[in-house]
């Protein structure tokens, strides 16, 4: 077999075809929330909201609706309870995180302990992630959220470069601080959400933070730091696809396998060039 | 008569400068505590201003007043003839270096073209006089050659220098500097202070609130005492009395200061 159709090979079945695009739209949105994520301190966040929008995701499978529908807005509610709650008690941000991890997973088990017998394997595939098995009606919602995203990426950007860097100079500046905050958060939120459905919540991490961590060390400004996030996620989503197609592999733990390796890979030759 | 007699007023009125800064019987209280009480000074623009004071004096309290995240309870205060959240843009603020995210990937460039953010609003990106801007007040503070560095590679000073920068490229016409010399070496302070009163002479009111008695706080026009109230205010040389900063500090300090200003 040459080369070309061994690249060719997998696309010739929709769902694999799906699933690139699934995974070329996560691999521009996660990057470029992941760098404000790592850079404010917020990567624990990205793991404990995926955990968190557990009752939601729960109820809506109960009451047989799609998970987005309970999903999402317990994202968005984890989301601001994090910044209300730091903001309201002073607490650190990972202790205000981990209270709600703990507390919101917990109701997700009971609800699904009580209700939940019949719905168990779905939960699971969504646990796993099932990016092999995205619809039509995923990508557009995906879409949707990538458009969301980079809409209000091109508005706030300045603004959210100022009060990452430096919230106070921001305030005084007359910088609504507290609303690009809370616009931040609920950007996290979607995202996360919508990159659960591909690599699921236990790999969420996978694409929020590891291509934008090696992105911080590959470049120096923002705007730069983004692009390469986003070339390393891109790279690690199409490895990630094809090892699962060649190789059988999970998709969701391929695609966080080769995002680990990317980031050890960088991490090391910046260190022999420094 | 050269000058008749009847133009006089007006003349009066048009050539009395207004205060950069007035603050006349300002109270400040967070709940039950009062932080600032009744405070009444004025800085003459193109005043190098330092406040000084122990730790809880209420220093950074009254910079937060005067960039009008904090209301006076009492009492009023005015940049330039107006309230602080109706002046914003005429006040720069450098921050602390603890509240800053040094790990957030900006160059030098980056952060003096923040000072043009608040004008820039939402969906706005950058036109060649806002660049210019910025490239001037790199010029100013000595800075232009740096502009492509990363600003964590640069030095306390330097820093420093940066967000005086940033708040020259707002227009800020008085630059507002907390704990201005935390973390800056005695070289750099030097450095920064020249910076300082050279944009005095051109026109800028600066206040920054300081520790150091024994070398910066000497070479300020104009030093404010703050212990919750106003101790003294005027030229370093004259509020720097015994008994001042016993009021100030406690009796401990007044014998080891004693030592500074011989």
């Amino acid at each position: 077999m040459d080369v070309i159709s061994y690249i060719v090979e997998p696309f010739q079945y929709s769902f694999l075809v799906r699933a690139l695009i699934a995974a070329v739209i996560i691999s521009v949105i996660c990057p470029l929330v992941g760098v404000f994520v790592i850079t404010r301190g917020y990567g624990f966040m990205g793991d404990a909201m995926a955990h968190s929008i557990l009752p939601g995701m729960a109820l809506a499978l109960i009451a047989g609706l799609s998970p987005w529908v309970g999903m999402l807005p317990t994202a968005l509610v984890f989301a601001f309870l994090v910044g209300f709650i730091i903001r309201k008690t002073g607490i650190q941000a990972d202790a205000a995180i981990g209270i709600l991890f703990a507390t919101l997973f917990a109701v997700g088990i009971l609800v699904m302990s009580l209700w939940g017998a019949q719905v168990t394997v779905s939960l699971e595939e969504i646990l796993l992630g099932q990016l092999l098995a995205v619809t039509q009606s995923d990508i557009l919602v995906t879409l949707g959220v990538a458009f969301l995203t980079l809409l209000i990426f091109a508005g706030y950007f300045k603004g959210l470069m100022f009060v990452s860097f430096d919230p106070i100079g921001a305030e005084v500046a007359g910088i609504r601080v507290e609303r690009i905050d809370y616009l931040l958060l609920g950007l996290i939120s979607v995202v996360v959400v919508v990159t659960i459905q591909a690599v699921g919540v236990i790999l969420v991490l996978a694409m929020l933070i590891a291509p934008a961590a090696a992105a911080t060390l590959a470049a120096q400004r923002v705007l730069p730091t983004i692009a390469f996030g986003i070339v390393f996620a891109l790279i690690a989503s199409i490895i990630g696809i094809y090892a699962s197609y060649y190789w059988n592999l999970p998709s969701g733990a391929s695609i966080a396998l080769a995002s680990g390796l990317i980031f050890a890979i960088v991490a090391s030759v910046r260190r022999r060039i420094s | 008569m050269s000058q008749p007699h009847i133009y006089e007023p007006e003349l009066e009125t048009q050539t009395v400068p207004l205060p950069a800064v007035n603050a006349h019987c300002m109270c400040v209280t967070y709940g039950q505590d009062t932080v600032l009480k009744d405070l009444t000074f004025s800085v003459p623009s193109g005043a190098f201003v330092g406040i000084v004071g122990p730790n809880g004096a209420g220093k950074s309290t009254l910079l937060k007043t005067l960039v009008g995240i904090v209301e006076p309870t009492e009492g009023s205060v005015q940049i330039y003839g107006n309230t602080p959240s109706r002046s914003r843009r005429l006040v720069g603020y450098v921050p602390q270096s603890d509240d800053v995210n040094w790990q957030f990937p900006v160059t030098v460039w980056d952060v003096v073209m923040m000072g043009r953010t608040p004008s820039l609003g939402a969906f706005r990106y950058e036109s060649a006089a806002d660049k210019q801007a910025v490239k001037d007040a790199l010029h100013r503070v000595g800075l232009l050659h740096r502009k492509d560095d990363m600003i964590r590679s640069l030095s306390g000073g330097q820093r420093q220098r940066v967000f005086v920068a940033r708040a020259l490229a707002q227009d800020a016409r008085v630059l507002l500097l907390d704990e201005a010399f935390s973390g800056v070496d005695v070289g750099s302070q030097y450095e920064l202070v020249a910076v300082l009163r050279g944009l005095c002479e051109e026109g800028q009111t600066i206040l920054l609130t300081t520790h150091d008695l024994a070398n910066t706080a000497r070479q300020l026009d104009i030093v404010l005492c703050l212990n919750c109230h106003l101790c003294a205010c005027g030229p370093p040389d004259e509020v720097f009395t015994p008994e001042v900063l016993k009021e100030l500090y406690g009796p401990h300090v007044v014998s080891a200061q004693s030592g500074y200003t011989i």
